[in-house]
């Protein structure tokens, strides 16, 4: 009996939760400096958008296969993921026990039709990249050491481990849970971080950035954390699905 | 912290593969046995790992509309490229056109030779019919694509092309020429520029051959 009140309790306090926070956030853009700036400027504009306050769950992305069949475990093409596509659902139809958990497992085909079925998209690289500066009261807390050393736990814990449910953290400044701590996440633009350019007007000063030398001895540890996500989109497929792989999805603004 | 290593790891080694390509591609590319001995079907479903199954919406430089699902029944030589970059992408056209040479009559007649633009805004399709005038190609056997921004990542992506506009109208990209097979699938690719084409041209030949 006990143990019924506890699942019931628990139920009850994640859902909870879970209304508490919308489930998207609008953040208002603003210039900043990427880890891989254009040639001419180093500034880069972030227009406004909105993005989805948490990353999308199992039970979310089931609903999304049950209406989309082409995107079922089982059913998928060999093109759009590979062959551990969903493989930690207990079922092809049922996310259960893992309900709240962030869906991990899905290919950037998959987590970008899931995104168009809500009128969505994936986020740009800047834009997730711009987002993740913040920490829960400013905007970029890339220039304090505490928030790289947060960051870079997370990047240094072993894969392979049970992930976590969303929402178990506090917010940041735009009111995002869970962009670090749980899972990576893909965007839109992944295979564009690391080029083997033979464009030499343009390619040479950015490549010696990511070539071993220069990258590691890049000034501060937020370098050294930014870098760990470019290095590790660089290393995707858009077919690849991963154990630590999810997403969330952004969307343009309605013109008024 | 152990965990980061094995990353940083594959991380230098992509960039140390980088620079000796030109000395090891060959080498691996001609070892690679050529596995087109059994030829599908080009009617009815399209296997699972085909790239016509993209539906991406595109258009020729002769303002035709296209799905990339009309390349099916031959093989294909597909490229990414941007039109107003001067130095990578003459010479990746010239590489195809150095295929498209080399090539059997079979294959010569049958193949089709497409260049995927990553600049919808200026490789507009009359910039790309004047590509196919500026490099003398032949227009039946040589198609320009332009299409949008989703559509472009996604082809790039299943070809392994990397890019990124660098500044505006300027793109840094990876420069592959990818052989497909007459269903869309990758069959064998040339990586980097002025690399020995016998390789591909074998394959290709092969695949003319048997279709």
């Amino acid at each position: 009996m006990r143990y019924w009140l506890i699942i019931i309790g628990l139920a009850l306090s994640s859902s909870t939760a879970l209304a508490a926070a919308p489930e998207r956030v609008k953040i208002t853009g603003d210039n900043y400096a990427p880890f891989y700036p254009d040639k001419d400027k180093d500034q880069t504009l972030v227009p406004d958008f909105e993005m989805d306050t948490f990353p999308v769950t199992n039970s979310s992305f089931l609903a999304f296969v049950k209406t989309h069949a082409k995107w079922q475990r089982g059913s998928v093409k060999a093109l759009f993921a590979d062959e551990s596509y969903l493989e930690n659902w207990p079922a092809a139809d049922s996310v259960a026990g893992i309900e709240n958990q962030p869906v991990t497992h899905v290919s950037w085909f998959a987590a970008r039709a899931y995104c168009s079925a809500q009128n969505g998209r994936l986020p740009t690289e800047h834009e997730w990249e711009f987002v993740s500066r913040a920490d829960e009261t400013r905007v970029d807390a890339t220039g304090d050491l505490a928030f790289n050393q947060h960051v870079l736990s997370f990047y240094s814990k072993p894969g392979g481990g049970q992930i976590d449910n969303i929402n178990q953290t506090s917010a940041n400044y735009w009111g995002l849970h869970d962009l670090y701590g749980l899972v990576w996440e893909w965007v839109e633009d992944f295979n564009s971080s690391i080029i083997s350019s033979d464009n030499r007007q343009g390619g040479d000063k950015q490549e010696s950035k990511f070539c071993g030398g220069a990258a590691l001895n890049a000034a501060n540890t937020r370098e050294y954390a930014t870098f760990m996500r470019f290095a590790f989109r660089s290393s995707l497929k858009s077919s690849y699905t991963l154990h630590n792989l999810g997403f969330r999805c952004a969307y343009d603004l309605k013109s008024e | 912290m152990r965990s980061l290593l094995p990353l940083t790891l594959v991380f230098l080694l992509g960039c140390q593969a980088d620079a000796v390509t030109p000395i090891q591609e060959p080498v691996v590319a001609q070892k690679a046995p050529v596995q087109v001995a059994i030829v599908e079907p080009t009617t009815g479903e399209l296997p699972g790992k085909s790239i016509y199954q993209l539906d991406g919406s595109w258009t020729t430089q002769d303002n035709k509309p296209l799905k990339l699902e009309s390349f099916r029944g031959q093989p294909v030589v597909v490229a990414m490229f941007f039109g107003s970059c001067r130095t990578a992408c003459p010479t990746i056209i010239a590489d195809m056109k150095r295929i498209e040479k080399a090539a059997s009559p079979e294959a010569h007649k049958n193949t089709k030779f497409v260049l995927i633009t990553f600049d919808p805004k200026v490789d507009t399709p009359d910039a790309l019919k004047e590509l196919e005038n500026k490099f003398k190609l032949d227009g039946q056997r040589w198609t320009f694509l332009h299409g949008d921004a989703g559509s472009i990542r996604e082809v790039a992506s299943v070809l392994n092309v990397q890019y990124r506009e660098v500044s505006e109208g300027q793109f840094s990209h990876t420069n592959l020429i990818t052989l497909l097979d007459p269903n869309g699938v990758v069959t064998t690719k040339i990586e980097g520029l002025k690399m020995p084409v016998e390789p591909l041209v074998a394959a290709l030949n092969k695949i003319a051959g048997d279709s």
